[in-house]
């Protein structure tokens, strides 16, 4: 199970001189394809802050999985009946929204780029991620793992490429991959496997439980 | 005491025999359970530990589980994680203080992902943590390691702290203390001691104990090198739990206390010994009821056996027990009645005359024995059937037994007062009866006698009887049962020469008796002893007065009685058949006396006194030929006198046995001529030289002209048959002479001389010679 498979490079060679180009990207795990992979290159074209909003319902972030530019904005409405306590401790954005129900007065500014990882202080199994890049050139694979990135002109030979996914042992920072230009991307992670999905508890949480 | 012998033997060796058993039984398993007993002390020592070292795992694991749970809680608090995520170093130690005493935790530090110290409230450095705690940690969500650490042990967890966006690890350590000792300890019922040693090597040192160590005892335990699950300990069974894996720093040590385990096993011990004690005792008096119950009936039945074989009578014990002793008791008591049937049957037949039915000798032995005793009074009537031996000898016995049994049917019916009828005898009947008058008691005899003698019906045959019937009086007739017997004999042989009367005893007769049954016993020492002497009586020639002859008397003077009478005692000598003893002795010492006065110049002949059985005595020739026999080969001088109912009682025998004499020389007189039925025809043919007239003819002849005409005749007779005649009993000169004119041949008598020793002889053959001239003139006168 362990067994990782060395991340494949495949060299794209792309056409010299070539205004634009895309790169097709292919994000696999240990079963197969994987969703809601996120790549980024190292830099791209500017992009524009956006207002986004990640609502609280039926206990659960959504969406749980939000790709912002840096210096956007985001909100955290409430529509459970029950107040929550939504709080970070990212060192991209360290914030807490204490109890409260309803739509908070402000939304929240991701201005530093980072992963940051949302959780809820009452609810433990709430959890969601906000990526903050601060250029535009991301993508997110679709169920079949498939993503494209549209490499800026004068992209040659080798690119380097930022994934990240949440179930990455370590989801606190993205995996960088060398890939050629040109050439379709295959990249395969090693994840963690998917929590139950009525259970998001924790291992500490799971042996609380079994005591 | 007397049974008590009985009663130990029997019941002792019952009791013995099962307390015995009882006792090798309850050693045997009492030993057998001691062992078990032992090796179950052991065994459950063995199994304490065995579940001890479990229970020791089991309670570090939910030890490990609470504060694992602890630390969960710790981990996920917002504050601490709010403490963590502020970054600074200060406010990160103080939120770890606060929250590891939360937890109990000794010590708590907080590393960063890379595993550096974030912040740490250990006094020392951190102690190095191995790799695979934090693979565990990762992999299981928690690690977990044991830590000995200044000679303390603790329990080092390590749990991720995860948070949004917050990554780090915390690690706690958690002393191990003697609570959780006495946790183990309680739980186990063991000693729970806890020791740690630093290094690899080294001595372990004791951290922590449950309460109850003795410290002495707990210094040698420490010691004990490691490695081992089981140390030798003299105080206590151990069990070595490795706690902290394979270096072996930190161990749990279970005791059990070796004492109380002994104590306990002491204590049961205790207990089983009273056990087999309780069962002893129970058994032994299970043994003594039995025992009893067994023993009482034997010894009931041993009592019952005593009290039969004595004289008392004796009842048959209740039946009780069972089975054999009741089968036991029945045959007992069986046997006791057919002995007691047959003890009657013997009494009676003792008792009892077999053919009649009436008491016997024995009954009248045992009746008069108590009459006597017990001085009563009683009457008896004796019968004796004079004839009975010829109606057996004659008819045979089985008519003698028919008529018995007739007289005693008559003497029930004749005396039903009866103290007791008896036959004694062969044909003697005994009625004892209740005391009366002499009178009465006559009347009461002759009346039975008259019924008695009535003619008995045999066989359509009538049997007259003759009966001697007696009567006697008890005391008085005699004192003691031999002298009735004796006196009831006396009497019955008297009765039988008056048939027809009743005898009456009359007092002396037994006296008589009596003298004469002395005389009978003490004839036979004067016949060996000398205790006779004989005397001589001269016979003088009627024709010329010239003694010619003296005929021997034998005296006899009796040491108490003083003199006997020749009748009384040859009598006697006849009846005990001492006469031949008597006749040798009286020839013998004649013999002797006739050669004396033969030496002294005296020339007699002798006459000697026969008796009639003398003559049927063969040796009676040979002896007289022995003891007279002469120089010349002859007895001549001899005269051997016999009377005439001696010869005519056997005439035949008679005469071989006077013909013998005769051929020896002596001359056979006929004695006491004229008394008998005398044969003249017989006498003729008989060896008789000489007739001997009796002197109850003599006596008075003067004066008897009756006499005179029997003794003239009787001398002409007996010279007509060419036979002397010798007269007897002259006691006056004027006889003398009348039998001189009658040619008498000799005469001897008292008016000739009395009877005189032998010694004297000489003296009256003198005095009888210068008398001669006188016998003669008197004579001449007298018939002249």
């Amino acid at each position: 199970m362990i067994a990782v498979s060395l991340l494949t490079l495949l060299l794209i060679t792309a056409p010299l001189g070539a205004a634009a180009a895309n790169l097709d990207i292919l994000v696999s795990g240990p079963g197969g394809p994987v969703e809601d992979a996120v790549v980024f290159l190292d830099d791209g074209g500017p992009a524009e802050p956006v207002r986004r909003e990640i609502s609280q319902q039926s206990r659960q972030f959504d969406p749980r999985l939000l790709v912002i530019p840096a210096g956007s904005r985001v909100d955290f409405p409430n529509r459970d009946t029950t107040q929550h306590h939504v709080y970070s401790f990212s060192p991209a954005k360290t914030f807490e929204l204490e109890l409260y129900m309803g739509r908070p007065e402000a939304p929240v500014t991701f201005a530093q780029a980072g992963i940051v990882e949302l959780g809820c202080n009452i609810h433990d199994r709430m959890q969601a991620f906000v990526l903050v890049i601060d250029h535009s050139a991301y993508a997110r694979t679709d169920a079949s793992g498939k993503a494209q990135l549209e490499l800026p002109s004068g992209t040659d030979q080798t690119v380097s490429l930022n994934v990240w996914h949440a179930r990455l042992p370590d989801n606190t920072q993205p995996l960088r991959f060398e890939v050629v230009a040109g050439e379709p991307a295959r990249l395969a992670l090693d994840l963690t496997p998917k929590p139950d999905t009525d259970s998001s508890l924790n291992r500490l949480q799971q042996r609380f439980r079994e005591l | 005491m007397r049974i008590l012998p009985v009663t130990l033997g029997f019941r002792g060796r019952l009791v013995a025999t099962m307390v015995v058993l009882v006792v090798l039984v309850s050693l045997a398993i009492g030993a057998l359970f001691m062992a078990y007993l032992f090796e179950e002390e052991r065994t459950r020592a063995l199994t304490q530990l065995d579940i001890g070292e479990r229970l020791t795992e089991e309670v570090m694991a939910r030890r490990t589980n609470l504060e694992l749970s602890r630390l969960s809680v710790v981990v996920q608090d917002f504050g601490f994680l709010s403490a963590i995520a502020s970054g600074d170093r200060a406010t990160m130690e103080s939120a770890l203080n606060n929250h590891s005493q939360r937890v109990d935790a000794a010590f708590a530090v907080l590393m960063n992902q890379d595993r550096q110290v974030l912040a740490s409230n250990l006094a020392g450095a951190l102690p190095e943590l191995n790799n695979a705690m934090f693979e565990s940690a990762i992999h299981q969500g928690y690690g977990r390691q044991w830590l000995a650490l200044d000679g303390q042990g603790f329990e080092l967890l390590l749990v991720p702290v995860q948070a949004p966006g917050l990554r780090a690890w915390m690690l706690a350590g958690f002393a191990l203390g003697s609570q959780t000792a006495g946790v183990i300890a309680r739980l186990s019922d063991t000693t729970v001691l806890f020791r740690a040693r630093s290094g690899d090597r080294g001595d372990y040192q004791a951290f922590a104990t449950s309460p109850g160590v003795n410290e002495a005892q707990q210094e040698s335990l420490v010691q004990t090198v490691s490695g081992e699950r089981y140390m030798d300990n003299p105080h206590y069974f151990t069990r070595v739990v490795p706690l902290s894996g394979r270096d072996n720093h930190l161990q749990a040590l279970l005791l059990i206390s070796r004492d109380a385990s002994l104590q306990r096993y002491y204590q049961r011990a205790g207990e089983v010994a009273m056990l087999v004690l309780g069962i002893l005792v129970a058994a032994a008096l299970l043994a003594l009821y039995l025992a009893r119950s067994l023993g009482r009936p034997v010894l009931q039945l041993a009592d019952y056996a005593r009290a039969v074989g004595g004289d008392t009578p004796a009842e048959p014990p209740p039946v009780q027990g069972s089975g054999e002793i009741r089968q036991l008791n029945q045959a007992f008591t069986d046997m006791v009645r057919r002995l007691r049937e047959r003890e009657e049957q013997i009494r009676y037949t003792a008792t009892h005359d077999d053919i009649t039915g009436l008491g016997n000798r024995n009954a009248l032995v045992q009746f008069t024995r108590s009459l006597f005793q017990e001085h009563r009074h009683c009457s008896v009537v004796g019968l004796r059937l004079d004839e009975l031996s010829e109606i057996n000898d004659s008819l045979g016995l089985e008519l003698g037994d028919r008529v018995l049994v007739g007289m005693a049917k008559r003497l029930r019916e004749a005396f039903t007062d009866a103290q007791l009828l008896a036959r004694t005898g062969g044909d003697e009947f005994l009625a004892l009866l209740p005391p009366m008058s002499s009178g009465q008691l006559e009347q009461r005899a002759l009346a039975a006698a008259a019924q008695l003698r009535k003619p008995l019906l045999l066989d359509s045959t009538p049997f007259s009887l003759r009966i001697s019937v007696v009567t006697l009086e008890l005391p008085e007739d005699a004192a003691n049962a031999n002298e009735f017997r004796r006196r009831l004999n006396l009497t019955f042989e008297k009765a039988s020469d008056h048939p027809d009367t009743v005898m009456r005893y009359q007092p002396g007769e037994d006296e008589s008796h009596l003298r004469e049954l002395q005389l009978i016993a003490d004839l036979h020492a004067a016949i060996t002893g000398d205790g006779l002497i004989m005397h001589y009586q001269p016979k003088l020639d009627l024709a010329t007065g010239q003694l010619v002859q003296v005929e021997a008397l034998v005296r006899w003077r009796h040491p108490d009685l003083g003199q006997i009478s020749p009748e009384e005692f040859i009598f006697l000598a006849e009846r005990s058949g001492q006469i031949h003893d008597l006749t040798a002795h009286i020839l013998t010492l004649v013999a002797r006396d006739a050669r004396q006065w033969q030496s002294q110049g005296l020339d007699l002949g002798v006459a000697i006194n026969l008796s009639a059985l003398d003559l049927a005595w063969r040796g009676l020739t040979e002896h007289i030929a022995h003891c007279f026999r002469t120089d010349e080969g002859d007895v001549g001088h001899l005269t051997l006198e016999v009377t005439e109912g001696a010869v005519m009682e056997d005439p035949e025998n008679a005469m071989v046995v006077l013909n013998e004499l005769r051929s020896l020389g002596a001359l056979i007189s006929v004695d006491d001529f004229g008394t008998g039925y005398s044969s003249l025809s017989q006498l003729r043919r008989l060896p008789v030289r000489e007739l001997k007239i009796d002197k109850s003819f003599v006596l008075n002849l003067t004066d008897e002209p009756q006499d005179q005409l029997i003794v003239k005749s009787t001398i002409d007779m007996a010279h007509g048959l060419g036979l002397k005649v010798v007269a007897e009993g002259i006691e006056s000169l004027d006889t003398w002479a009348l039998l001189q004119s009658w040619h008498c041949d000799l005469g001897q008598g008292f008016a000739l001389s009395r009877p005189v020793p032998a010694a004297d002889l000489p003296r009256v053959a003198g005095e009888l010679a210068a008398r001669r001239p006188k016998l003669m003139k008197h004579s001449t006168e007298t018939l002249s």
